[in-house]
């Protein structure tokens, strides 16, 4: 009896943890997702915020468009430090700088197109995401080997900016279905073994949930517009 | 032991990505 109760408890700390991955993800979507409609759905404001005066985009645009990374590596590196109220507010910042830069997508690509990989986005996540808590493999090594895929997809892409080849775009849009989708599935299972491990302080779970939410919501992110690149018919 | 669980790369790793993805699409935004 005492161990079943244990079991419950444990079980519902776990349900708690994966709770809060869902609702920070989803807070994030939300912020970007209102600041990139509210901004990018009428091209003067867009244009006004971030055109300079030679009809490029504005140092304020390529700042909003670096920031997360800087802030990434801070959560990433620096959360044992920082409090959960400071890592919350880079979070923020994080979603609003990517929900600024995401506007642009709303001057190139069609609404209808955005709306529909948008979907097509979310039944590719919700499917990875169950198969990544529920299977039985250790997707430990998969992981890993996607993530090396990853940094030759990077190379591959910045190296593509300047050759500007369209079967290298495409194939690296592939490939990068299937890393994306895969390392949901990887991140899944690795949030599930934080939920379930019982070595974690309450504060530590908490700022954990907030970084695994991160986590997944940048990688949607990396999926919709690998997506939005082979779907989006702009090319 | 939070380590054990989180690479510290991954996070930076995928905003790279989806920075180079968003380069992209503003190039086809000023050039076309």
């Amino acid at each position: 009896m005492q161990d079943y109760s244990n079991n419950s408890y444990q079980a519902s700390i776990a349900s708690n943890f994966i709770r809060s991955v869902y609702t920070y993800m989803f807070i994030a979507l939300a912020i970007s997702g209102v600041i990139a409609y509210a901004i990018g759905s009428n091209p003067i404001t867009f244009l006004s915020l971030f055109s300079n005066s030679t009809g490029g985009l504005s140092l304020t645009f390529w700042i909003l468009m670096f920031a997360p990374l800087i802030i990434s590596f801070v959560i990433q590196w620096g959360f044992q430090r920082l409090s959960q109220q400071m890592l919350l507010l880079l979070f923020v910042i994080y979603s609003v700088a990517m929900g600024c830069t995401l506007s642009s997508i709303f001057l190139v690509y069609e609404m209808n197109a955005i709306a529909f990989t948008f979907f097509v986005a979310s039944g590719a996540f919700a499917g990875m995401a169950v198969l990544g808590y529920t299977t039985k493999t250790d997707l430990t090594n998969f992981g890993s080997l996607l993530y090396m895929v990853l940094i030759g997809m990077i190379l591959a892409g910045i190296l593509n900016m300047f050759i500007g080849s369209g079967m290298l775009d495409f194939i690296i849009s592939v490939i990068g279905v299937f890393v994306f989708t895969g390392l949901i599935a990887y991140q899944m299972q690795q949030l599930k073994n934080v939920a379930n491990s019982p070595d974690f302080s309450e504060e530590n779970r908490n700022k954990l949930a907030l970084i695994g939410g991160l986590q997944l919501y940048i990688l949607f992110i990396n999926l919709f517009l690998t997506l939005l690149r082979l779907l989006g018919g702009r090319d | 032991m939070a380590e054990k669980f989180f690479d510290k790369t991954t996070g930076p790793l995928a905003t790279i990505y989806v920075i180079v993805l968003l380069a992209i699409i503003a190039m086809i935004l000023v050039w076309g």
